[in-house]
């Protein structure tokens, strides 16, 4: 897919972001848009390690993907919030606009989508994992790209939809990209979409077929990713066609 | 250099200085039980498991599992420090004492000074023996009561809880004695031969 | 992404892709290894990495064997390749 895609420079130095405004994505789910000066222009997929410090200097460091098309203002990072962790609650309760940290990338290479390799494009995310495929689909739309897209989301509840409204307003514009959300713990009333976690019957009925050979990339908690990739393979999928990003056992 | 910059109302986790008297310098507590592993989880098989004891060429003692669970079993409740800074206090454990193993096997005193200990996907860590025995440690079966889960280790792991974590290696299967300290997985790529937690002996050169 | 340290039993590849920057001039993520056990052939990105904080140890998804073993010490960054045979890094022209 990307074999002859050459390697990056990878010399990266932390610079400095500033949050220039917040977005309260869902109840857990906040995006931070940020300045920041020295950025090069990322890949959509591609992801950034963010560092506090405390006043202490004590530092903690963790991942995040960039949720941005490159073709964005400003990079934007979505953060789920994990109640024990301690760098999520940070990121989604205290910071403040006007707020700084360090900040490292664009990284990877590896789980990168953009336009000019083309489709079909066929996406599977399990809660924030839906972060760096949305970057991939405002890349999509940035570029005017009508090469067929597939989304399939699962979130647990309705109210944890991330961009919810705007992947509403991607897959009303005509350019051949469809999303399918499902929803595993539960929906509304007048729910018409999917009901229950990723499986391979919803792969296969939901998604695009073997034999289009579809670029795949598949995001979120560890065990929805693996068993996304396994069945995807039983249906025919070429291994070398599947890139997934595992978020852990518990999502990011 | 610059400094970084603070980002403000950022506190992290507590840590506690070494006045704390159970908590090392650099470690925070907590209540969880991470899992951190260099390979996947090995495929628990009970039924062709056995420990072993060497040293050179010759096997000093090997049990089943069914004559490993017929030793002598010790329960303890420990501390333990991860070098990735957690530290979990009052841990239970079950598990047969190096000190019973040494028995078991007929040997009155350790034949070498240091030990390497091999595991289940390849993971070896290594020990001084003086740190093995005394009571200090065990291959622990058990833990909070039940069955020592797979991706904590089960069915065995060494236990050495003075130690940072990392020496107390999951899926163990045998222990080697060695004349010289040799390094293992961890300490080949640049963690401490000891590792004291004490005396925050993290990387090499610590 | 954001996963707590100590948490992360096996990520992609890909998610060492900033501890291998600090290392290598070129993203090797791309670049393409054959295993030293097993010969089978893949990319860095796609491998399994293990370690959690402590380091990647990247290891090849047919066989499990360890292909690429880097930590970071405040004193230095420590690299071992002995499971990989070679490591072919893709370049534009």
């Amino acid at each position: 897919m990307t074999d002859n895609i050459a390697a990056a420079p990878a010399r990266l130095r932390w610079l400095t972001a500033e949050v220039v405004e917040l977005i309260e994505e869902t109840p857990r789910a906040k995006s931070l848009m940020l300045s920041i000066p020295g950025w090069s222009r990322h890949r959509p997929g591609q992801h950034v390690d963010v560092r506090l410090t405390a006043e202490d200097g004590y530092q903690a460091q963790r991942s995040y993907s960039i949720a941005s098309a490159p073709e964005a203002d400003h990079v934007m990072l979505t953060v789920d919030r994990i109640e024990e962790g301690e760098v999520s609650p940070y990121l989604t309760r205290d910071v403040q606009v006007g707020d700084r940290f360090e900040l490292r990338g664009p990284i990877g290479g590896y789980f990168v989508w953009t336009a000019a390799v083309g489709g079909p494009l066929f996406l599977v995310a399990g809660g924030s994992g839906i972060a760096p495929l949305m970057a991939m689909l405002r890349h999509r739309a940035a570029a005017k790209a009508t090469m067929p897209a597939v989304l399939l989301y699962s979130s647990r509840i309705f109210e944890d939809i991330i961009y919810r409204e705007e992947l509403d307003a991607l897959a009303t514009r005509g350019d051949g990209l469809q999303v399918v959300h499902t929803l595993t713990r539960g929906h509304p009333a007048a729910w018409a979409g999917q009901t229950r976690r990723i499986d391979r019957d919803m792969l296969a009925s939901d998604g695009i077929a073997a034999g289009e050979r579809p670029k795949i990339f598949i995001c979120g908690p560890t065990p929805l990713v693996e068993s996304a990739a396994r069945s995807l393979q039983e249906l025919g999928h070429e291994p070398g066609l599947i890139r997934t990003e595992r978020f852990g056992p518990t999502g990011g | 250099m610059s400094d970084p910059p603070i980002s403000r109302g950022f506190r992290g986790r507590k840590r506690q200085g070494a006045q704390a008297d159970r908590v090392p310098p650099g470690q925070h507590l907590t209540d969880d039980f991470p899992v951190l592993s260099a390979g996947p989880t090995p495929e628990p098989k009970l039924a062709s498991w056995s420990f072993a004891l060497q040293e050179a060429g010759s096997l000093l003692g090997k049990w089943s599992w069914e004559e490993f669970g017929k030793l002598p079993q010790t329960d303890i409740t420990v501390d333990i420090h991860c070098v990735t800074t957690w530290s979990k206090l009052d841990t239970h454990w079950r598990g047969v004492s190096i000190d019973d193993l040494l028995e078991a096997a007929g040997l009155n005193e350790p034949p070498a000074a240091f030990a390497m200990i091999h595991c289940d996907g390849g993971y070896t860590t290594n020990v001084p023996v003086e740190d093995l025995i005394g009571g200090k440690a065990m291959v622990a079966t058990h833990y909070e009561g039940q069955p020592l889960a797979p991706e904590h280790g089960g069915p065995a792991r060494l236990l050495v809880p003075h130690l940072y974590f990392w020496k107390s290696a999951k899926w163990a299967r045998r222990l080697r004695f060695i004349e010289s300290d040799e390094p293992g997985f961890w300490e080949s790529l640049g963690y401490h031969m000891y590792g004291d937690p004490w005396r925050e002996q993290r990387y090499s050169g610590d | 992404m954001g996963v707590e340290p100590g948490d992360m039993p096996a990520l992609d590849g890909n998610a060492a892709a900033g501890l291998l920057s600090e290392l290598f001039a070129l993203d090797v993520t791309v670049a393409h290894f054959t295993c030293a056990g097993c010969g089978a052939e893949g990319e860095l990105g796609g491998a399994r990495v293990y370690g959690g904080t402590m380091g990647a140890i990247f290891r090849c998804i047919a066989c499990d064997g360890v292909v690429l073993r880097l930590v970071r010490t405040p004193a230095g960054l420590w690299l071992d390749m002995q499971g990989t045979r070679k490591l072919v890094v893709p370049v534009g022209s």
